[in-house]
């Protein structure tokens, strides 16, 4: 039987209440309990809470099992991102827009509609074509 | 004559330019700060770790509580989790990586391309009609541009980022805030029922009055320090909590980021992690 991570982490809760609930009734019967018998008790209290904290880490472990697909995937989309940002610095990008940018300047200050309309044009595709 | 009037008309030529180049710019240029501080504080709070370590050495802590023949188990354990420490050291550099590019793309700083405009300045002087003035104006009238068309080409890869990586980045930060509140929770509760169940049969053994007051204020001492394991996991996992809020939101407005809800909306997010983040820098 497969276990969820969410099963898991219930198991370790379970595990707990139960070495508390041990441990309750042995303080509240301290002096009717022989002392073999309290140290019986109290060896099983320690195996169920040492339980839960295996459960805990077993649970843990499934959840990044259970993570992991989601992990790679946000991992390729940051390196993607980084790799914009260089972009955003790289000579040749610069270049590009600039080289639209001064034919759309140069267009402008001649008053030459159809130039403008076409450097534009190239500035808009520098700034939005990935190198 | 003529000479004069062209003159007169690249003057007026220049000054319309510079008018429409900034104009241009200021369609450009959009208002992402609120994204870029939202950033930098997830950023910042994705890098605190040490409840990792606590985890880790949790069961090692707990030999002192427990009888001998449980300590193989507690090393054996301690080992398994050494085993998560990286995989989980790789959960908060991961978003604190995403976060830190998610912040450059919408970072209001000049990309700077001085050099190359100056340049272009340059030679379009040496080259073609342009004075001395207008060499001036035509950089900076280039560099406005230059300006506006890398704003938009950032912003379209911000729009994109959140865009494609929103379903695993809620992914990643839901689980480590499982991770958080449950697995570091439980382990927390578990150490207390630990320290409690020693001193308590310490206590229940001993007839040395003073010894027992002495007992007892060490059980104090261990369990404040359980306590303050608590919080900072309570205010770790509202930390992300608002870290995959405000990306939602984000995520949810996307196509258009720089308007004035969402950047209200996000600075709220911020104000909020701010908050949680130094709740748990006070806790431990």
């Amino acid at each position: 039987m497969k276990v969820s991570s969410a099963d898991a982490f219930e198991l370790s809760k379970w595990f707990r209440e139960l070495s508390v609930t041990l441990g309750n009734y042995r303080y509240e019967n301290w002096a009717k309990l022989k002392k073999s018998e309290r140290d019986a008790i109290e060896s099983a209290e320690w195996s169920l809470l040492n339980s839960a904290s295996d459960m805990t880490t077993i649970a843990v472990g499934l959840v990044l099992d259970e993570s992991e697909a989601s992990f790679e995937k946000l991992k390729a989309a940051t390196r993607k991102a980084k790799g914009a940002v260089k972009r955003l610095k790289t000579v040749r990008k610069v270049v590009d827009m600039a080289t639209a940018a001064v034919g759309l300047a140069a267009a402008v200050l001649a008053k030459d509609v159809g130039a403008i309309g076409k450097n534009a044009k190239s500035l808009f595709e520098a700034a939005t074509v990935d190198v | 004559m003529r000479k004069m009037r062209l003159r007169s008309d690249r003057r007026y030529g220049v000054a319309g330019l510079l008018l429409f180049a900034l104009l241009v710019g200021a369609a450009g240029c959009a208002n992402l700060a609120a994204i870029q501080d939202f950033a930098a504080v997830s950023s910042e709070s994705a890098a605190y770790t040490k409840l990792v370590g606590e985890y880790v050495e949790s069961p090692i802590r707990q030999k002192r509580y427990q009888p001998p023949a449980e300590h193989p188990r507690l090393d054996r354990m301690a080992a398994d989790r050494a085993a998560q420490r990286e995989a989980l050291l790789l959960r908060h550099r991961l978003i604190r990586e995403y976060m830190d590019v998610l912040g450059q793309l919408a970072a209001d700083e000049a990309v700077v391309y001085d050099r190359e405009v100056n340049a272009l300045g340059r030679a379009a002087r040496e080259a073609t009609f342009l004075n001395a003035q207008e060499t001036d104006a035509f950089a900076a009238v280039t560099r406005v541009l230059l300006r506006a068309a890398a704003d938009g080409w950032r912003r379209r890869q911000l729009a994109e980022l959140i865009e494609g990586a929103n379903a695993p980045f809620q992914t990643v930060t839901t689980s480590l805030r499982v991770i958080v509140v449950q697995g570091f929770g439980g382990d927390a509760q578990n150490e207390r029922v630990a320290i409690d169940r020693f001193y308590r049969t310490v206590v229940a053994e001993s007839r040395d009055r003073a010894g027992i007051t002495a007992v007892q204020e060490w059980q104090e001492v261990r369990l404040a320090g359980v306590s303050a394991r608590d919080e900072a996991i309570k205010a770790y996992g509202d930390v992300l909590e608002k870290i995959a809020q405000g990306h939602q939101r984000l995520y949810e407005g996307r196509g258009d980021l720089s308007a004035s809800a969402l950047r209200a909306d996000i600075k709220g997010y911020a104000r909020d992690l701010r908050g949680a983040f130094e709740r748990l820098r006070d806790a431990l």
